[in-house]
């Protein structure tokens, strides 16, 4: 059986677009549950996301707790050995209390992975696999959202080319999820079920695709 | 660790065009290269084939998908389909120009990125003198540009030109035709790479890219007209340097064959008779005689005739070999040289051998 790992923010751990806290679609709805139903007799499908993750800022509102740098550490020692590491982080750090820009956030998800590369966390003390999954863009509409994540509109859009540039220099996978799922319009930045399922089913062959040698035990 | 800002890359807004590519790294030469060679493949299968990681893999798959130089599969969203479906280079990701300078004419060719002749055209030459093959060239690459789009014209990746390795050393006009700088003319008139080698060298290098060489290490190569010219092919590795040229029949008479050939002639015509027996005993003696240093089983013969006839020579020569030695014919046609000059650019430019 192999593992996978999927770190990412609310739209991994499945916060539900009604906009009441911590309301969280049912496990096999949110896509790393669609995933499992996929691949889940070859793969240990490892749910790791958390509400206003981000990739390496502490959050003075929400607290230190959302830094995915100081997190990823331990998380990753609990389930080594892992053979792919999934990364969807980002639109937490558009908020404009971290005033990032594009670049930056994408840097910020170079440093995990770097952090992931100096770590023995693969199988037989290797590094393992990284997908850099870039976040879909925000809706034109954050509704009251709209001033935590001023001017998000315009960045969010900006993430997908940043990201595969990172991908690039750190030689990674890569996948824009943007081309398969949009951000709901009901709250303007988080997926929808229909948006998970067809994700769960995107990252599914994009696993596939990366290419696995023969069944380990 | 790294904080500095990641380096530029390619990206799909900016695209380099042809260009670029003469940067590809050696790793992305090497994936074309195993594409060029199997159709379609999967990732997993380029890593195994290739040594590089599965990540590396990714990366370079998405600079050739993005540069339009691998088709995207089936599917799907602007990537790569599903896992089952090959990656596989896509025909119209480039196109290339060959020109051969014959004794009569020139002998033009446009090839896709996987070899397939798009346009073929050939032209006189008025006399054997350097104005005339300058204004000729110039003027049959035009002719040849004239049939592509600006799409496709901007996914040129350079002219390949060849020339015969031997004219008459007592004509000074066919000297000065051999001395004269025609790579120069051709990138200063289209402005584009232009790639120059030995004719028999470079059709012998388009069968081992895209003709019946392709998965063949080992190989004698031979063009037929009136010589015989070969080419040992070890290793995949072409050798080149002092090749002997063995005459088969003089210029006159090959020139009355061929013009027979060309206007119909099949091989019960007495000339194409006695050309086809001249060549299966030229053949012959040189397959024995390269047998004492070297095993090569495999004989792949080009001649600028149709498959007819070509077809007739693969099945007389058979006869008279041993049985060890597989004799293919090309299929490239009596076009083969330009077709050799159009893979030149190709090969320089994607492949990770040179030829």
């Amino acid at each position: 059986m192999r593992s996978v790992l999927c770190y990412g923010d609310s739209n991994t751990y499945g916060q539900t677009t009604a906009n009441k806290p911590d309301d969280r679609y049912p496990h096999d709805v949110r896509w790393p549950g669609v995933l499992r139903s996929l691949v889940g007799n070859e793969w240990l499908v490892i749910e790791e996301g958390l509400s206003g993750r981000t990739t390496v800022s502490d959050d003075e509102i929400e607290g230190s707790e959302k830094n995915g740098r100081t997190y990823l550490r331990p998380c990753i020692m609990s389930h080594k050995p892992l053979d792919l590491v999934i990364i969807m982080l980002g639109t937490n750090d558009l908020k404009v209390r971290f005033n990032k820009t594009p670049g930056e956030i994408a840097m910020g998800v170079g440093a995990l992975v770097s952090d992931i590369k100096s770590m023995p966390a693969g199988v037989d003390g290797k590094i393992p696999e990284i997908l850099i999954v870039a976040p879909p863009p925000t809706a034109l509409d954050l509704k009251e959202w709209s001033d935590v994540f001023l001017g998000a509109q315009e960045k969010s859009r900006a993430l997908a080319r940043e990201y595969e540039r990172v991908a690039e220099a750190h030689e990674v996978h890569f996948f824009n999820a943007g081309l398969v799922v949009n951000s709901s319009d009901k709250d303007g930045f988080h997926l929808d079920v229909q948006a998970h399922k067809d994700l769960g089913h995107a990252i599914a062959e994009e696993i596939a695709a990366i290419g696995w040698p023969e069944q380990r035990d | 660790m790294r904080f500095a800002p990641p380096p530029t890359v390619r990206v799909a807004e900016h695209p380099g065009g042809m260009n670029q590519v003469l940067a590809r790294s050696f790793n992305e030469r090497l994936i074309m290269s195993l594409l060029l060679q199997h159709e379609g493949m999967t990732r997993l299968q380029l890593g195994q084939e290739s040594g590089l990681s599965a990540q590396t893999i990714s990366v370079i798959v998405r600079a050739l998908e993005r540069d339009n130089l691998v088709s995207k599969g089936e599917a799907v969203r602007g990537r790569i389909g599903p896992p089952t479906t090959p990656i596989s280079l896509n025909p119209n990701g480039a196109f290339s120009i060959g020109l051969h300078v014959d004794r009569h004419a020139i002998e033009a060719s446009i090839i896709n990125f996987v070899g397939e002749p798009v346009f073929q055209r050939r032209s006189s030459l008025a006399a054997l003198d350097v104005q005339t093959v300058q204004d000729t060239l110039t003027g049959t690459v035009d002719a040849l540009l004239s049939e592509l789009g600006a799409e496709q014209k901007a996914l040129i990746a350079g002219v390949g030109l060849t020339l015969p390795g031997r004219f008459e050393a007592d004509r000074p006009e066919e000297q000065a035709i051999l001395a004269h700088d025609f790579e120069e003319d051709l990138r200063a008139h289209t402005g584009f790479e232009v790639f120059i080698q030995n004719d028999i060298t470079a059709t012998a290098s388009a069968e081992t890219l895209f003709g019946q060489a392709k998965r063949i290490d080992d190989l004698l190569f031979c063009y037929v007209c009136e010589d015989l010219k070969p080419r040992l092919i070890l290793g995949g590795r072409i050798y080149t340097g002092s090749t002997p040229q063995i005459s088969i029949c003089d210029s006159e008479t090959w020139q009355r064959t061929h013009d027979a050939i060309t206007s119909g002639a099949q091989d019960d015509d007495p000339a194409v008779r006695q050309w086809l027996g001249a060549v299966v005993e030229k053949l012959d003696t040189l397959v024995q005689s390269l047998g004492k240093f070297a095993t090569v089983s495999e004989l792949i013969l080009s001649a600028p005739v149709p498959k007819s006839i070509t077809d007739v020579l693969v099945s007389d020569l058979k006869l008279k070999v041993s049985a060890g030695l597989t004799v293919t014919g090309s299929q490239f046609g009596p076009n083969a040289l330009a077709y050799g000059a159009a893979t030149l650019p190709i090969h320089s430019r994607f492949t990770a051998e040179t030829p």
